[in-house]
């Protein structure tokens, strides 16, 4: 039997309240409030709970653990995911995978940590201003994050899924790398997508968390922060709805949360749409805007030998052949990785239904996919997206594929189609509707050269959510500072990938881990 | 939109439209009334002629099904294009996260933990 951090926490006495259980409203007075228990969340409640400040957590997702995670898409989607893992874009040209949880997207992301490349924080000094963000500086904050997650090199080999994209490469001369991951003691399942069942993957749920739970800080899940309250420049108290039953929308009970200061950490659509219910100062129209996705385009190849890329460390090979050495003013850039292969993932992703759809799936077992993640955000061409609201007051963001991205994803579906053919493949089926299992990588590019590049024709997903609240020196063109905080609002603080100015480039978990853990220490210092 | 997936037609039909009925539960209020507008459209006589360009659903044809499903799949208008989204969307998930729909795609299923 597996033992269960929170079941035994909560055996403790940590004070961790299911809001959707209130029988009345609620009020918590505290030094610091946090919203949201994802990869900011969690990394700041940890921190300033050591600090001896008291802490409130207010988490829009319901608290699960281990005991719960029976590796069951149909189970987890619902259950820890935006909108069912089916979060879209306004025109639905996009699918956006983001965690909803204690552990916000921690508890479900694939576990590939990388350190913020060179080059996006030589691009964020120098047009941001933000000078001490430098490799040099950041690098203990990595460190420190680094060996509070164990994140380390995959020491096992790459399952067959991932071993696909590095012999296709390796045949091409491409170089490609081993995934550093957040785990400790992995048992090479391949399901982290849809929550860790031994505890092995050390997200924010197992061990920030916990850590702050043990410190007296107050959780409350199913709990979703409605809107800030200001009196001049500073934030007094902090709406929060209980959640009803269903945990899908506000209860009947109110929570009025009081606090010295407040944390932003809801993920990048969910906190500038907090900011926006609140009627935050907005002076140059910056929040929101510039929200990057990483655009995400697909290609899937059947090999001849056993793939079942549902089994093993979902991601543990990439390359950046295709952006390292690339001048942000060119092209857009991309990452290769590979995503998992389970069964609604899959279905949902592969094009055209009925009978061609069944086919592909019937070689379920044989798929090698790869995955292209584009750099986006900093290219003229490449703005990103703006969050808006809904009329109920939930978050919408508009992101508008450039034809600049669309070029990107044209010729990423042809670097990913070569190296399947290179790796093997005896097919390589561009993931778009207009697209035809080919044979060989001079018809793979006539098809790919020939494929209408819009939405809802070109399947696109992200994982990475950053921007909105973007950081830089001058306020005309930034949300908060370096340190996080809020121009205009001087207690209140942007914890979370919204606080990017531009996409990473990588995953961005552990950029928010390491640039959260910084400003986190100056905040507890200050307070 | 599962014309060749389903191993016995009938008790698999049930499962897939369980499945969908879950996967619309767990939308938020908001979408969970795009769906509702998207069912509506389908289902009032009137619009299903002129949207989907079928007569009453119980007698259509898998034919005139996949025809439906082909057109809004290919059009050029971007909202016919997103209402097939969401039904391959709901009904690839309603149907592919039931054990039943895992034999025909070689899927063991989760592995058992010790």
């Amino acid at each position: 039997m597996i033992a269960d951090p929170i079941a035994q926490g909560l055996a403790r006495g940590w004070h961790a309240y299911d809001a959707s259980t209130f029988e009345g409203d609620r009020s918590f007075d505290c030094d610091v409030a946090i919203v949201g228990t994802g990869a900011g969340g969690g990394t700041a409640a940890e921190i300033l709970a050591a600090h001896g400040l008291r802490v409130v957590l207010i988490e829009e997702g319901p608290l699960r653990s281990s005991r719960d995670f029976h590796m069951l898409e149909r189970e987890a989607y619902p259950e820890l995911y935006q909108e069912s893992a089916g979060r879209r874009t306004k025109d639905k040209g996009i699918v956006i995978l983001q965690g909803r949880a204690v552990g916000g997207s921690t508890t479900v992301n694939w576990t590939s940590s990388f350190r913020t490349p060179p080059q996006t924080l030589a691009y964020w000094s120098e047009h941001y201003g933000l000078r001490d963000y430098t490799v040099d500086a950041l690098a203990p904050w990595f460190a420190r994050m680094e060996q509070r997650l164990n994140v380390h090199p995959w020491e096992e080999p790459p399952n067959p899924n991932n071993e696909g994209l590095a012999r296709g490469a390796r045949k091409l001369g491409i170089p490609t790398a081993v995934i550093p991951r957040n785990v400790k003691g992995c048992y090479n399942l391949g399901y982290c997508g849809v929550g860790c069942p031994t505890n092995a993957k050390q997200s924010m749920l197992v061990t920030t968390i916990p850590s702050a739970l043990d410190r007296g800080a107050v959780l409350l899940s199913r709990a979703r922060a409605q809107r800030f309250i200001f009196s001049g420049s500073r934030v007094s108290s902090l709406e929060v709805a209980a959640l009803d039953a269903t945990g899908l929308q506000p209860g009947p009970h109110a929570i009025v949360v009081r606090a010295r200061a407040f944390v932003a950490a809801g993920g990048a659509i969910n906190t500038p749409a907090l900011l926006l219910r609140s009627a935050a100062p907005d002076p140059y129209g910056t929040l929101g805007k510039r929200t990057f996705l990483h655009p995400v385009v697909v290609s899937a190849a059947i090999m001849p030998e056993l793939v079942a890329g549902y089994a093993g460390a979902p991601q543990s090979v990439y390359t950046d052949h295709f952006q390292r050495d690339l001048p942000f003013d060119g092209p857009i850039g991309y990452k290769l990785e590979v995503p998992p292969v389970h069964p609604v993932l899959l279905s949902t992703a592969t094009p055209g239904f009925g009978a061609t759809h069944a086919a592909l799936l019937a070689q379920f077992p044989h798929l090698q996919v790869i995955i292209a993640l584009m750099r986006d955000g900093f290219h003229r061409e490449s703005t990103g997206g703006t969050v808006g609201l809904r009329a109920d007051g939930t978050p919408l963001l508009d992101y508008p594929i450039t034809p600049y991205v669309w070029e990107g994803a044209r010729r990423a579906l042809k670097s990913m189609a070569r190296i399947q053919f290179a790796a093997g493949a005896k097919n390589v089926v561009p993931v778009h509707e207009a697209a035809a299992p080919v044979t060989s990588y001079a018809d793979a590019a006539r098809l790919i050269d020939a494929l209408p590049m819009e939405i809802l024709r070109a399947i696109v997903f992200s994982a990475h959510v950053m921007g909105g609240c973007g950081m830089g020196t001058e306020p005309q063109r930034s949300v908060i500072a370096g340190d996080g905080r809020h121009h205009q609002i001087e207690n209140l603080f942007v914890f979370d990938g919204s606080a990017f100015p531009t996409s990473i480039g990588a995953n961005p978990s552990l950029s928010i881990y390491g640039i959260v853990a910084r400003n986190a220490s100056r905040l507890a210092a200050q307070l | 939109m599962l014309d060749g997936a389903l191993p016995n037609r009938n008790a698999a039909l049930d499962e897939a439209v369980r499945g969908v009925e879950i996967a619309i539960a767990g939308l938020p209020p908001a979408v969970q009334g795009e769906v509702r507008q998207l069912f509506g459209l389908l289902e009032f006589p009137l619009t299903r002629r002129v949207v989907a360009g079928v007569g009453p659903w119980e007698r259509a044809s898998d034919v005139e099904i996949a025809s439906f499903l082909q057109r809004w799949r290919t059009s050029n208008a971007t909202l016919l294009r997103s209402g097939y989204a969401a039904l391959h969307q709901l009904i690839m998930a309603g149907w592919y996260g039931n054990n039943d729909a895992w034999p025909a795609i070689g899927y063991p299923g989760p592995p058992e933990l010790g």
